[in-house]
């Protein structure tokens, strides 16, 4: 019976679709097991240095790397980054550009990329579903942080737009996720539905039930999960950036380079950080990031199993570190713990959400 | 001995001793020491003169179920069980590890090899459900899950909790089965029913249920889970997954229990469910019951919902109102309910004390909606200063077209040439209702409850919307309209260089220590590029060209990204028809013509 009552304190909808109230069991465990974000970056430094190469003032995460842009990505993680670092006045400036600048779509998604030079910024009003993730998810950790309404508002609208236009309910894997509105259903392409799986962003799916708890979530996570340990192509059993459920099993999709690349290298990370920490988890990816001939992190491309460019900038191995740390409990190198100067945004990114991964999760890694 | 004694031998003595306990039941502190010793030693006489002498030293002791299986230096287990029972279970591996290295080949029997097994499996089982790891108890599980031991009720269920709540429901079922099928106890029995109805599908319990016996007045066994089981096929029909709704006499039960309980999810259950059925009027006096016995938040949304369906609006805000701060839904209800009569061609006067509640709860929850709903209401009003406020308001929290071009209006009557140009510019490429507002034959067509109404004009109207489009000029021919136009678009500051970034702030930024100012470039374009999801823009006709969107796109999207119906699949395009939002439309599915390496490019770095 409390199982029950449990249930029907999930109750919830919205003006479009009221959804049942009752959601049985899976939503309610997620939030159970989960820690806050808010202090869980406790190196100010790491922080305001970042902040003074990465965000504008007028609260701008700007990709160094890549010809000065934006995308909501970038800004989901920054305001990620700034609830983890208790900085709220970062974080308000951050969210400020984001609704102001990308929030044109007419809906409660975010346009994905914008560029400063051009005439309009915003490059495509297509969004990209795992930006729209870590902004809900932010919103939604600085609602409970610092508990204002604003940001509890706005976390559920995004995740509701999330909830109900971008999962496919039922599939043979369960629930899917589309990487975007446009141009990746089977009614848009002939390989369709495409997937990327770096968009499953399992630490959101465990928080997001706080504002969104009709949705479930737990259930996306484990059909991501799934997908993720059926993707293993080539020699090297890797997932590709982009996957097509077409023929019922997950093929690299078409059009797409089969390379395990700059986004599927964000895969473990989510994984370690929503706590799966089995070296089933794990190991592929470290077998992978193991190789020595070459300096940093390889992509690679998967017909081959070799790889085809290696990223050597410091702050990459921050993602085999914390996979280490998560399955086999190595502790986080004392290198990555500090921000490298002269590191381009993605690294620098990347290296800063490890650490706070690890101190959220595994807190011995960073002990000694 | 020869080994073919042995069973006939286990047989006599089993007859002997009773050989009936379960294991569980073995007293720890019979010592058997000598037996072990005799039994492994091959003694049977020796052993069974030990056995009777223990068993009538210690009534209803039996023989070791393993007394001849067990090798060579497990007698003396004492210690290791001691340790076993006092559940520690890293000092007793210890202990194992210590005597295996003292004295190689020795193994712990097969019994206590087997609980402690059990025992380790158990606590890791509990500690992971205790902290709702589900797919971590569902994975140790492992054979457990199968359904071949459910000596361990406790475990059993966690086991199958797991497996339910990791997509693995039909190996729950099959648990739950082998629970009802072995076990007798009425307690278990019944508990096992309500937790399956908690965590698998109404169709499964119902399989389960059967599975129950029937007493001598014929009286099914979950009789006195009547209710519990009412409450789970009431979910069923909630989730879509039982058709047909209920027996009218189990509902008549259940609502008659709910009339008169303390407990307001009762009613709420009662009236969630009339709602689902489409039966508001029910619905709403169950609500209201509901809400009256100490309803939560929750139910406060299913009443404001209800209302809406009865279209008693004004009921609906009041009660989303009052419970806007415990739960967020009502806040946005309350937000979206007002909106649909703010934003509506010729809106409803509207109190001043609601209008600036209203404000109020715009501003605390800086909702775009909400500001632009303000903007359009004042503009309407022909009050431009205010209805400029509330659009920069809305346009720093959610810059939509509609309302980019709502600030563009306000900053239009209010002669702000200057600001209007800038925002202008600001969407060109990106907006083109906006962008309109820059041609000459485009500006101002429509009027509107502030403008003159000249009266040859409003005499073609037909007051009505099928008039408004006759006061859309037909474009005259490319050539001499197109030198007009690029003269008309200068006077308005179109096309001017502008920075992009759209400034708006509110409440205003602070700075937050030292944050990276980026560099200016060298010259702003003039000429804007096409974005993928956006239709023609409206000098396009006229000859103007854009410049290729940042895929190498050339030509206009076919579907605005306004217009797109989310894909076939999603929750939206299963209730699109059923339950529509107030302002947005969903047009059929339709294909899009537009690249698909639109997305392909995507984080190319």
């Amino acid at each position: 019976m409390t199982a029950i009552w449990r249930a029907l304190a999930l109750a919830a909808g919205t003006l479009m679709l009221i959804a049942a109230p009752f959601a049985r069991g899976h939503a309610a465990e997620s939030t159970r097991d989960t820690i806050a974000l808010h202090n869980m970056l406790p190196n100010k430094e790491a922080w305001r240095a970042y902040k003074s190469r990465f965000v504008s003032e007028s609260g701008r995460i700007v990709d160094t790397a890549n010809g000065q842009i934006s995308h909501s990505e970038g800004q989901g993680y920054g305001m990620l980054l700034a609830v983890a670092a208790d900085d709220r006045a970062g974080f308000e400036a951050i969210w400020g550009w984001t609704r102001a600048n990308l929030f044109v779509r007419g809906d409660e998604l975010a346009a994905w990329r914008w560029e400063p030079d051009r005439r309009p910024a915003v490059a495509d009003m297509n969004n990209a579903t795992d930006g729209d993730l870590l902004i809900a998810w932010a919103l939604t950790e600085a609602a409970e942080a610092w508990g204002d309404i604003s940001y509890r508002i706005a976390a559920r609208r995004i995740a509701v737009e999330i909830g109900s236009k971008l999962i496919l309910l039922k599939s043979s894997h369960g629930a899917l996720l589309l990487p975007g509105m446009a141009g990746f259903s089977a009614e848009d392409r002939a390989d369709g539905p495409v997937l990327n799986l770096s968009y499953y962003v399992f630490p959101a799916f465990a928080r997001l039930p706080l504002v969104a708890p009709e949705f479930d979530w737990g259930g996306l996570s484990r059909a991501g999960l799934r997908l993720i340990e059926k993707a293993r192509f080539g020699p090297a059993k890797l997932p590709s950036d982009w996957i097509s459920l077409k023929s019922g099993e997950p093929q690299p999709a078409e059009g797409f380079p089969a390379q395990f690349s700059y986004n599927a290298i964000r895969i473990p990370l989510y994984l370690a950080w929503a706590g799966f920490d089995q070296p089933r988890h794990h190991e592929t990816f470290l077998a992978a990031w193991d190789r020595r001939e070459g300096r940093g992190l390889p992509l690679i491309d998967l017909a081959r199993g070799q790889p085809t460019l290696w990223l050597d900038e410091r702050g990459y191995s921050a993602l085999p570190a914390l996979s280490a740390c998560a399955s086999k409990g190595t502790a986080l190198p004392r290198a990555l713990r500090t921000p490298q100067a002269g590191e381009n945004y993605y690294p620098a990114t990347l290296a800063l959400l490890a650490l706070t991964a690890a101190r959220m999760r595994y807190p011995s890694c960073l002990q000694d | 001995m020869p080994a073919g004694l042995i069973p006939m031998f286990r047989l006599s003595l089993a007859a002997l001793l009773v050989l009936t306990l379960s294991a569980a039941a073995r007293d720890r502190n019979v010592d058997e020491t000598a037996l072990r010793f005799y039994a492994a030693q091959g003694q049977v006489k020796r052993v069974e003169a030990e056995g009777k002498r223990l068993a009538a030293l210690h009534p209803g002791w039996t023989l070791p179920e393993d007394i001849w299986t067990a090798r060579p230096g497990q007698a003396d287990e004492k210690p290791l069980w001691a340790l076993f029972s006092s559940d520690d279970i890293d000092g007793l591996k210890r202990a194992i590890a210590e005597r295996r290295r003292a004295e190689p080949g020795w193994q712990p029997s097969d019994d206590l090899a087997r609980k402690l097994r059990h025992k380790e499996l158990r606590k890791a089982v509990l500690a992971k459900a205790g902290s709702a790891q589900w797919l971590s108890v569902a994975e140790l599980a492992g054979d457990f899950g199968k359904g071949s031991d459910v000596d361990d009720v406790e475990l059993a269920w966690a086991v199958a909790e797991g497996l339910a709540r990791s997509d693995r429901q039909p190996e729950a079922f099959a648990l739950y089965g082998a629970i009802l099928t072995r076990r007798s106890d009425p307690r278990e029995r019944s508990a096992t029913i309500q937790k399956a109805i908690g965590l698998l599908p109404m169709v499964d319990v119902e399989l389960l249920l059967a599975m129950g016996k029937t007493d001598a007045a014929g009286s099914p066994e979950f009789a006195a889970l009547a209710l519990d089981i009412t409450r789970g096929r009431i979910s069923a029909v909630l989730h879509d997954e039982r058709k047909g709704g209920l027996d009218p006499a189990e509902l008549a039960a259940f609502e008659a229990q709910a009339r008169t309980s303390e407990n307001a999810n009762e009613a709420a259950l009662v009236a969630w469910l009339a709602l689902k059925q489409n039966r508001p009027g029910d619905a709403l006096g169950w609500f209201k019951l509901a809400i009256a016995r100490g309803g939560d938040a929750m139910v406060a949304h299913g009443l404001a919902h209800t209302l809406l369906r009865l279209g008693k609006r004004r009921e609906a805000e009041e009660v989303a109102f009052a419970w806007r701060e415990p739960l967020v839904n009502n806040a946005i209800l309350f937000i979206d309910v007002l909106e649909g009569e703010l934003t509506q061609p010729s809106p409803p006067a509207i109190e001043p004390e609601r209008l600036a509640r209203y404000a109020r709860v715009t501003l605390d929850s800086r909702s775009g909606e909400g500001a632009q709903a303000l903007g359009w209401y004042a503009y309407n009003a022909c009050q431009f200063e205010t209805a400029l406020d509330w659009f920069q308001r809305a346009s720093a929290w959610l810059p939509k077209e509609a309302t980019i071009y709502g600030q563009a209006l306000a900053l239009q009557r209010l002669k702000r040439g200057k600001d209007l140009s800038e925002l202008i510019n600001r969407y060109d490429g990106l907006f083109p209702k906006v962008v309109a507002l820059a041609l000459p034959d485009q500006r101002n067509e429509i009027p509107g409850p502030c403008d003159p109404q000249p009266a040859a004009r409003t005499a073609s109207f037909d007051a009505g919307r099928s008039g408004l489009t006759a006061a859309i000029r037909i474009p005259q021919p490319a050539g001499t309209l197109a030198s007009d136009a690029s003269l008309a678009m200068k006077r308005a500051g179109f096309p001017a260089a502008v920075s992009p970034e759209n400034p708006l702030r509110y409440p205003g930024a602070s700075r937050s220590g030292d944050m990276l100012r980026p560099r200016a470039p060298e010259a702003r374009p003039l000429v804007a590029r096409r974005v993928g999801g956006v239709a023609p823009m409206p000098y396009e006709p006229l000859g103007f060209t854009l410049l290729p969107g940042w895929n190498g796109q050339t030509g206009p999207s076919d579907i605005a990204t306004a217009e797109r119906a989310p894909a076939r699949g999603t929750l939206w395009a299963e209730t699109a028809g059923q339950a529509q939002g107030t302002t947005r439309t969903s047009p059929a599915p339709e294909r899009e013509s537009s690249p698909a390496d639109a997305a392909a490019n995507r984080f190319r770095r």
